[in-house]
């Protein structure tokens, strides 16, 4: 891998001006993706209320009206628990669905990967009446749990997606290789499949996370009295503006920055250095 | 070109499918769990949306019976009265042109940021691309109304800039797919990027080196080998896009403009026949029309992924 | 838990990216040690809350299924006070989210609603609310005539009510005076005039713009949904001529505010913005009752059937009667409105009785503004003479004209 860059830094034929072309766009592009968020932040700070165009005056009121709005911190914790053990759930069964799709043939394959899918098919206005109807009676409902169940099965299809997309790209002389070197079945999955499709299965995580952090419609359904931030941020808004939304969105999206950062920049090369004195391209 | 391609390609694991002579265990582990979770949270809904729709209400609660009436009467209103049947075309076209539109730029972002950024690179920028997802979509959504409101953001920028040009898409068409295509772009970005950092390098120095442009080799190696990828992100896009609320109604101002004319989203109609009378079954009856015509989406994309795949190997 | 391990790679966003797919597979054992520990740690937390499974209630807790508002800390913290008691909310947006909630959810799950006037009727056609004592409530002497004896909430029994009017508000004209003169926004016929193309936002659900609609066709009419299909048809031709004035249709208050102030709109048939806009700092915001009448909301706390605890239910229905407590909601963070219980000017000050004109109306000597508006809007309803799905076809119609 290595001597192919090198290889390319150095060919003579690499035009400068499609590089600068695919770099504009990629510009481009980022604004265009970050464009609400700074919208969103820089909001987050003006004094006025409702404002259309920044610019008004500069204020912390909003954090501070955030920091002493109970209702809001709690659900931002009602979420903070709900989401990672969602995601977790619908990460393992999506594994187990996407290798059993991908490696095996047996009746219903097909049939099995488009009811896994059905829950993002169905309006949520309707999976949410559904879902709250379903667990009411087996006296499941209005539980932090209750919506966890509901976004496993929500947010499973987006986490199998991926992780299915992973394997499909492993090829099969990987497991091959693996069995005629006398590994079992079992070993194989543990040793060799599961490493290999790591950053699918983080991948999927990561989308059913955020899947989950963001659904406020089945949430409000099934949440009963501890409802989750976008519940939350949902009947704040149905009202009337408030800021100090703006200010949680901020927040979240610095947080989980500051996390992404410090992960790709602290733990990562850390990591790496300590587990790995070389580089190996296939686990042991 | 294609010996190089079907040599050198990953042969997808679908591919060795044949028991071999193993026990079926793994088989049954493996499918216990999504078929047992299936069976209570996927199902259960599902049953209930159809047990739902031939149900009927009285005293405005909804009780059990079987009835074909919210059947017959969303039937005759397909073409008359509510015209769902238009609302379905603006939700198709909506979707059709948003999925194309994102799997386009999104596919071009991916191949600027694999084949022009140092590869140290191309962990953060895919991490900065999928960033913005971390923000709730109601609250960027809003956002996005500001910034393209008449005297918004973007178009005091403008006139700012001495630019006479203003900006004129919020309440259209245009605006609720510049909503979605922000919402499906970092899982579309993420999907295509799986797919493009999977082709192997090697092929396409080969390819390089055997003296093909960058346009013959992104035509012969690259978009091929990324068919499985482009199926897939087409048919997410577009479902996502069929099925969202949010971008319609506050971008695309509830009845946005576009070729088919200014006319709610279907999904949009459902919400508001839904809040508009006590009478779940026949919204039902509208779910499930939706349902169907998602399924018969996702249908289309698998069987297209399906040949795309055999198509590679 | 064989997918244990699974579960703790799983916990990390750093594999995200996924650019080190290769590198990356090659977990040592301090990483896997690391993210084990994250991973327990984040569940012991969780867990130990058992947050996750609390769906009990509480002795002594009263749960109520409301419109954003009533939960606010200003409204209800005394109540909580006074009793040593907690209140937990439910709020809803919209009367059909609150009926399925209601009744996809276990019996006796509510002590209290507060549910608008007109779906009132739907609770008590499903036996799921009681008739209140009006001699109970004391406060409701202070009220406006119109809500001691508020017609959406009639037992038959002039002794009993089926639920105590809480806040209300009217669906009038709100405009941007800037382009907007007082005269224009003083009838609804005006909404047809060129100067409006394109420029109306509209609430996006059909009841009050469609009653708005027939007053604007039979004015003064104190039952506008109560209309036979002939004037119905006339109604779905003026709605039909207002259609090109309608630049977009808005599913929230916040909608129509962003349309407002970004003069993507400068009227709106919904009311109420000026106060919005005025405590944001805004001046050139007005509101009108045009004088064809128009369409006012209201909301009413009822005892529900199934409570366990009516006794406490009583007490809050009581408590949300008081005049220093409808001063605070009507006067909250979500939304602002007007109260029923007329002596909640003794708990505000000059600008906040301006700004929710409860002043002197200098038209009619002896009445405040407020109570005139109130004689001249009629209490929202459900149709009565259609059912409500083709007046909702009606308005399907007419937002793909």
């Amino acid at each position: 891998m290595a001597e192919v860059v090198v290889l390319r830094r150095s060919n003579p034929d690499g035009r400068p001006l499609l590089t600068l072309l695919g770099r504009v766009y990629l510009g481009v592009a980022f604004v265009f993706l970050f464009l609400p968020i700074i919208t969103l932040l820089v909001f987050s700070f003006q004094k006025n209320q409702y404002a259309s165009i920044p610019g008004q005056g500069w204020s912390l009121r909003w954090y501070e009206k955030l920091f002493s709005d109970d209702m809001l911190l709690s659900a931002l914790s009602n979420s903070l628990i709900v989401s990672p053990i969602a995601a977790t759930a619908a990460s393992i069964i999506g594994f187990c669905a996407a290798y059993a799709v991908n490696r095996f043939v047996f009746p219903g394959r097909s049939t099995l990967a488009v009811v896994i899918v059905l829950p993002i098919l169905i309006p949520p206005l309707i999976l949410g009446i559904g879902f709250l109807g379903l667990l009411s009676r087996l006296h499941l409902e209005g539980q932090l749990l209750s919506v966890i169940i509901a976004h496993v099965a929500l947010t499973t299809p987006a986490a199998m997606a991926i992780i299915q997309l992973r394997l499909s790209q492993l090829p099969a002389s990987l497991e091959e290789a693996s069995w005629n070197l006398g590994a079992t079945e079992w070993q194989t999955l543990w040793k060799v499949v599961l490493p290999c499709a790591a950053s699918g299965i983080a991948g999927g995580w990561l989308l059913a996370f955020t899947f989950s952090f963001d659904e406020f419609v089945i949430a409000w359904f099934v949440s009963g009295f501890q409802p989750t931030l976008p519940v939350t941020i949902y009947t704040y808004l149905a009202a009337s503006a408030d800021p100090s939304l703006n200010a949680i969105a901020s927040i979240i999206f610095v947080f989980s920055g500051l996390l992404l950062a410090g992960a790709e920049l602290l733990v990562i090369p850390m990591v790496i250095r300590a587990s790995s004195p070389g580089r190996r391209s296939v686990p042991a | 070109m294609a010996d190089i391609v079907s040599e050198a390609s990953t042969v997808p694991l679908t591919n060795s499918k044949k028991p071999r002579g193993r026990t079926n265990r793994l088989m049954i582990a493996m499918l216990a769990l999504p078929t047992f979770y299936s069976l209570v949270f996927f199902i259960g809904p599902l049953i209930f949306l159809i047990a739902l729709s031939l149900w009927k209400v009285e005293n405005f609660r909804v009780v059990p019976a079987f009835t074909l009436e919210n059947y017959i009467s969303v039937g005759q209103q397909m073409f008359g009265n509510s015209n769902y049947s238009i609302a379905i075309l603006q939700s198709l076209y909506v979707a059709a042109t948003t999925a194309a539109l994102c799997v386009a730029l999104c596919g071009a972002f991916v191949l600027a940021l694999v084949y022009t950024l140092p590869s140290r690179l191309h962990r953060l920028a895919l991490l900065l691309a999928v960033a913005p997802f971390w923000t709730s979509y109601i609250l960027r959504v809003f956002a996005w109304q500001i910034l393209l409101a008449k005297r918004g953001i973007i178009n005091t920028a403008l006139s700012a800039m001495g630019i006479d040009w203003q900006l004129a898409v919020l309440n259209t068409q245009t605006a609720t797919r510049i909503g979605l295509l922000h919402y499906s772009a970092p899982v579309i970005i993420v999907i295509l990027f799986v797919t493009v950092k999977s082709i192997d390098r090697d092929l396409i120095e080969a390819a390089r080196n055997l003296g093909a442009t960058r346009w013959t080799t992104f035509r012969t190696v690259i978009l091929p080998l990324s068919r499985v990828g482009i199926v897939l992100s087409f048919c997410f896009a577009s479902i996502i896009a069929f099925g969202d609320v949010l971008s319609g109604s506050i971008l695309g101002g509830g009845a946005g403009r576009s070729l088919v004319g200014s006319v709610p989203l279907f999904a949009n109609v459902i919400m508001s026949d839904y809040s508009g009378s006590t009478n779940l079954p026949r919204v039902c009856v509208l779910a499930i029309i939706m349902v169907l015509i998602l399924v018969f989406i996702l249908m289309a994309g698998m069987k297209g992924s399906e040949a795309a795949q055999r198509s590679i190997s | 838990m064989a997918m244990k391990s699974d579960h703790e790679s799983d916990a990390t966003p750093l594999e995200s990216a996924g650019s080190g797919e290769k590198s990356t597979a090659g977990s040592g054992l301090s990483r896997r040690k690391f993210l084990a520990t994250t991973a327990a740690a984040a569940a012991a937390v969780s867990w130990s809350n058992l947050t996750i499974v609390n769906k009990a209630k509480a002795a002594g807790t009263l749960r109520v299924l409301a419109w954003p508002g009533y939960d606010e800390k200003p409204v209800v913290g005394q109540f909580e006070e006074e009793n040593g008691v907690k209140v937990e909310f439910k709020n809803y947006i919209g009367g059909e989210q609150m009926m399925q909630f209601y009744a996809q959810s276990p019996k006796g799950t509510f002590d209290a609603i507060i549910s608008d006037a007109e779906y009132v009727q739907k609770f008590v056609a499903q036996n799921a609310v009681v008739p209140l004592k009006k001699a109970d409530f004391k406060h409701l002497a202070d009220f406006h005539p119109a809500y001691q004896d508020f017609a959406p909430l009639r037992t038959g029994d002039a002794a009993t009510t089926w639920g105590i009017g809480t806040r209300f508000s009217f669906y009038g004209i709100s405009y941007n005076t800037k382009f907007v003169s007082d005269e224009e926004a003083s009838s609804w016929s005006n909404l047809l005039m060129p100067k409006f193309k394109n420029k109306v936002v509209m609430f996006d659900w059909y009841l009050p713009n469609m009653s708005n609609a027939s007053l604007a066709v039979f004015p003064n009419n104190q039952a506008p949904y109560d209309i036979t299909a002939d004037q119905l048809g006339k109604v779905k031709e003026w709605l039909t001529k207002l259609r090109p004035q309608i630049v977009s249709f808005a599913p929230q208050n916040q909608g129509l505010v962003t349309a407002l102030l970004s003069e993507d709109a400068i009227v709106t048939p919904y009311g109420d913005m000026d106060i919005e806009m005025t405590v944001a700092g805004y001046d050139n915001f007005k509101s009108s009752v045009p004088k064809e009448g128009s369409i006012r909301w209201s909301e009413a706390a009822c005892l529900c059937a199934d409570s366990s605890n009516q006794e406490l239910a009583l007490k809050w229905i009581e408590y949300m009667s008081r005049p220093d407590i409808q001063a605070k909601l009507v006067y909250t963070k979500g939304f602002k409105a007007r109260a029923p219980n007329m002596k909640v000017v003794d708990y505000w000050d000059d600008d906040q009785k301006k700004i929710m004109k409860y002043i002197p109306d200098p038209k009619a000597p002896g009445k405040l503004l407020v109570e005139s508006y109130i004689e001249l809007t009629a209490p929202r309803g459900l149709p009565v003479k259609q059912p409500e799905a083709d007046w909702q076809a009606i308005f399907n119609a007419f937002k793909s004209a």
